[in-house]
Order: structure tokens, then C-alpha cells, then sequence
């Protein structure tokens, strides 16, 4: 009788520790990503549209001095790209002209954006968080691959089973050496907290392969 | 070309840039607030005088100060005003570049344009002005693809075994014949050919080798 007793016990203190494990994992994404928000409005609202302002000024002088307009046009950009990148994001409905939005702005003259099956995805089965995640991740791909790899071609392939979803990405760039540094860090550890799965491969010359299950 | 133009902005120092391009335009009476509560009441009070105004230019994003506003963002502005005043034409001319956003504000809320603030903003307002004008809408080049086809970039399996059937040497009769054999639907020549020639666009690929020399090489067979 004890015995059974202090196995039920027992039994209900390791469930109650994984439910609050969940909890508390789930509450500190929730958290990072308020954070993350809040700071990248401000960076657009406050910083971007002040740079913004000081580029006007230097143009309405009838002099302007044009290399200083093509550095403040780069800071411009730039804040706006941070801002981007953490700005608010919602997920939960049409994820998949979001996730569209977001891959053909990679696209240009130089730049080719394949998706194999994006449309075949029912996005209602998967979590926001895990679509958050995915959002975040595609675009630091596709930010890392505009910036380094000369790439022609991107071809992101997607595929569901029940609640996961495969994505595969390929370039045809340069590839490189895999250095876990913060871009990648950052990718797996987004990944890896919602219990998903990515892995990179790539060589010098032969592109860039990346596999993320979630 | 509009007679009488309100500009909504936050910041004065951007109006004085709307400012410049109004005048190059030729536009007598352009009036400028820092509010959308301002914007609304103006064109209101302009209207009941029989005096409307044709055109608004305003940004979206206002940041919050003591003064407590009804309408706390462009947005808001604009479906309002699109409600009651629906022959008002409006500009928008905002930072914001996420593609969805100028999607919902030029296809749901009927704008008639949609500006990127950046290095050519001003040059891209005039010419937004110009076409609003003339009745016709205008977004910027570099925003232009949130209103293009979203099908643009996608491919299935059923091109994939199209592409794979090239590489090993098929032709499109034969791969017509054996879709035929394999039930695989639809096996037309003419519904092959045009599979093709969409994923020679797709892939900027000048002929069938060439698409599938990219399709090997970015591993999609």
C-alpha cells in the first residue's frame, strides 16, 4: 500500500517537472521574443527614421555631397535590416505568403529563389513558435547567402509528415568551411529549443546544404 | 494635377522634402500636420466647407507623445477616410517595406500608392503624384513584387520527374508516352511543353540541358 503510494508520489513530482520544464522553456521564448520586438521597433521608428531625415536634409542642398549620401543610403539600410530581422511577426495566419514574401525579396537579377512543395504544407498543424522559428532561421539563410556566397541559385525544399516539417536548403555558391559562429550558433539554438533538428554541410566550391526537421 | 494636398507626418523636416516635391508640381495649396487626429478633422472640416481636399500623403508609423490620439496610426487614418471620403486619394509614404503590408493597404484598403521612403523617395513621390493624377496607382519598384503572383517561385514533384526524365534522355514525346503508361495525369505533349517552358523561365535556363545542369547542380535530382 505505502509502496504504491510513494510510487504514485513519485510518479506525479517527475510529471509535474516536465510540464513545468515545458512551461518554462516555452514562457523565455515567448520573453526573447518581446524583447526582440520591442528593441527592432524602436530601431525603425526612432533610429531608421532619423538617418532618414538627415539624408533628406543633405539632398535639399543644392550642393550634396553624393558620397556621403551613399554612406548614410548604407547606415539606412542597415538599421533597416536589423530591424527587420526581429521586428514583430504574425505567424498564425497566411504563414505561407509570409514565408513567400520573405523569399522572393532575395530574389533579383543575380539571385534565382526556387520552392519545391511550399504550397503543399498545411501550415495550420504546425505551432506558431515553430513558425517563428522557421521564418527567423530562412531568413538568416538567405541573408548569409546574399552576403557571402555568390550563389545563383536557391532551392528550398519543403515537406510535412503529421506535425513536422522538412526543409531542405541548397545554394549552388561557394560554400565554406562550417565554423559554428554566431549565424549558426544562432540557427541551432532557435531550432534545437523547439526540439527540431538542423544540420549544415558544405565544402569550398560545392555550395551550401542545410537540413532542418521541426 | 490636385489642387489642394495635406501632407501627415511626424517629422517636419520629411514634410519639408514633400514640401519641395508639391512645389515643383506646381501645387498651390499644400497643407501639413503632425498628427492623423489633425489630418482627419482637416479633411473633414475642408469637405463641410465644400472645399475638399484631393489628395493625402501620410506615413504610417506616428510615435505616441502626451497628447492622447484617436487615430494612432496611418492605417487607421486611411480606413476611415477611405470610408468617408472615398473619392480622397491617398499616398502612402512610410518606411515600412514588408511586402504584406503594401499588399493589404494597396489591395484591401485601396490605396492609390505606396511610396518607400529612401535615397529616391522624393523622385518616387513625385512620380506616385503624377500617376495618382492621371487615375492610375503606383508602388514603388523596389516594393512592386508584393502585388506580383505568388506561384512565381514554386515547383512540385510533378516538375521534378519532368526534369528527371530529361536528364536521362528522354524526350518530351517520350516522357508524354511514358506518363501515359504510368497513369501519371496530366500527360499531354502540350501540358509537358508548357511545364517546361515555365521552369526554363523559372530557372533562367536557355534550354532543356541547361535547366538540367541547374537542377543537378543545386540538387533537386
Amino acid at each position: 500500500m505505502f509502496q504504491a503510494i510513494a510510487i504514485f508520489i513519485l510518479l506525479l513530482l517527475i510529471a509535474s517537472y516536465f510540464i513545468y520544464r515545458v512551461k518554462y522553456k516555452k514562457g523565455k521564448i515567448e520573453q526573447i521574443y518581446k524583447t526582440e520586438t520591442r528593441i527592432a521597433q524602436k530601431v525603425h521608428d526612432e533610429v531608421a527614421n532619423d538617418v532618414y531625415q538627415v539624408m533628406i536634409k543633405i539632398q535639399a542642398q543644392s550642393n550634396s555631397n553624393h558620397d556621403l549620401l551613399d554612406d548614410l543610403e548604407n547606415i539606412y539600410s542597415k538599421t533597416r535590416d536589423i530591424s527587420k530581422e526581429n521586428s514583430v511577426l504574425e505567424v498564425h495566419d497566411n504563414f505561407e505568403t509570409l514565408l513567400n514574401d520573405l523569399l522572393v525579396s532575395y530574389k533579383n537579377d543575380q539571385i534565382n529563389v526556387i520552392t519545391r512543395n511550399l504550397n503543399k504544407i498545411d501550415w495550420n498543424k504546425i505551432s506558431d513558435n515553430k513558425k517563428t522559428a522557421i521564418y527567423r532561421v530562412l531568413q538568416e539563410l538567405m541573408t548569409n547567402m546574399k552576403k557571402h556566397s555568390k550563389a545563383k541559385f536557391v532551392v528550398l525544399a519543403f515537406k510535412q509528415t503529421y506535425n513536422k516539417v522538412e526543409i531542405e536548403y541548397n545554394d549552388n555558391g561557394v560554400g565554406c568551411e562550417i565554423k559554428k559562429q554566431n549565424g549558426l550558433q544562432n540557427m541551432e539554438n532557435r531550432i534545437n529549443t523547439l526540439a527540431g533538428k538542423i544540420t549544415f554541410t558544405s565544402q569550398v566550391n560545392h555550395g551550401f546544404n542545410v537540413k532542418i526537421t521541426i | 494635377m490636385f489642387k489642394k494636398v495635406i501632407a501627415s507626418d511626424d517629422l517636419g523636416s520629411i514634410n519639408k522634402g514633400v514640401f519641395s516635391v508639391i512645389n515643383e508640381l506646381n501645387i498651390a495649396d499644400i497643407q501639413q500636420v503632425q498628427y492623423c487626429d489633425d489630418a482627419y478633422l482637416k479633411i473633414k472640416k475642408a469637405e463641410l466647407d465644400d472645399d475638399p481636399f484631393d489628395l493625402l500623403i501620410t506615413d504610417l508609423s506616428f510615435i505616441r507623445d502626451y497628447r492622447d490620439q484617436k487615430y494612432t496610426s496611418g492605417e487607421e487614418l486611411i480606413i476611415a477616410l477611405k470610408k468617408e471620403f472615398p473619392s480622397l486619394k491617398i499616398i502612402v509614404y512610410s518606411i515600412e517595406d514588408r511586402l504584406q503590408r503594401v499588399r493589404t493597404l494597396m489591395n484591401t484598403f485601396n490605396v492609390e500608392a505606396y511610396v518607400s521612403k529612401g535615397r529616391k523617395g522624393l523622385f518616387e513621390l513625385k512620380e506616385a503624384i503624377i500617376n495618382c493624377a492621371k487615375g492610375n496607382t503606383y508602388v514603388s519598384p523596389q516594393l512592386e513584387q508584393a502585388l506580383n503572383n505568388k506561384s512565381d517561385l514554386e515547383i512540385d514533384d510533378y516538375d521534378i520527374e519532368i526534369i528527371k526524365l530529361l536528364s536521362n534522355g528522354l524526350s518530351q514525346e517520350d516522357i508524354s508516352l511514358q506518363f501515359k503508361n504510368n497513369n501519371t495525369s496530366p500527360s499531354s505533349l502540350s501540358t509537358i511543353e508548357k511545364h517546361l517552358n515555365k521552369l526554363k523561365i523559372q530557372f533562367k535556363a536557355n534550354n532543356a540541358i541547361h535547366l538540367v545542369a541547374i537542377a543537378k547542380d543545386v540538387g533537386l535530382i
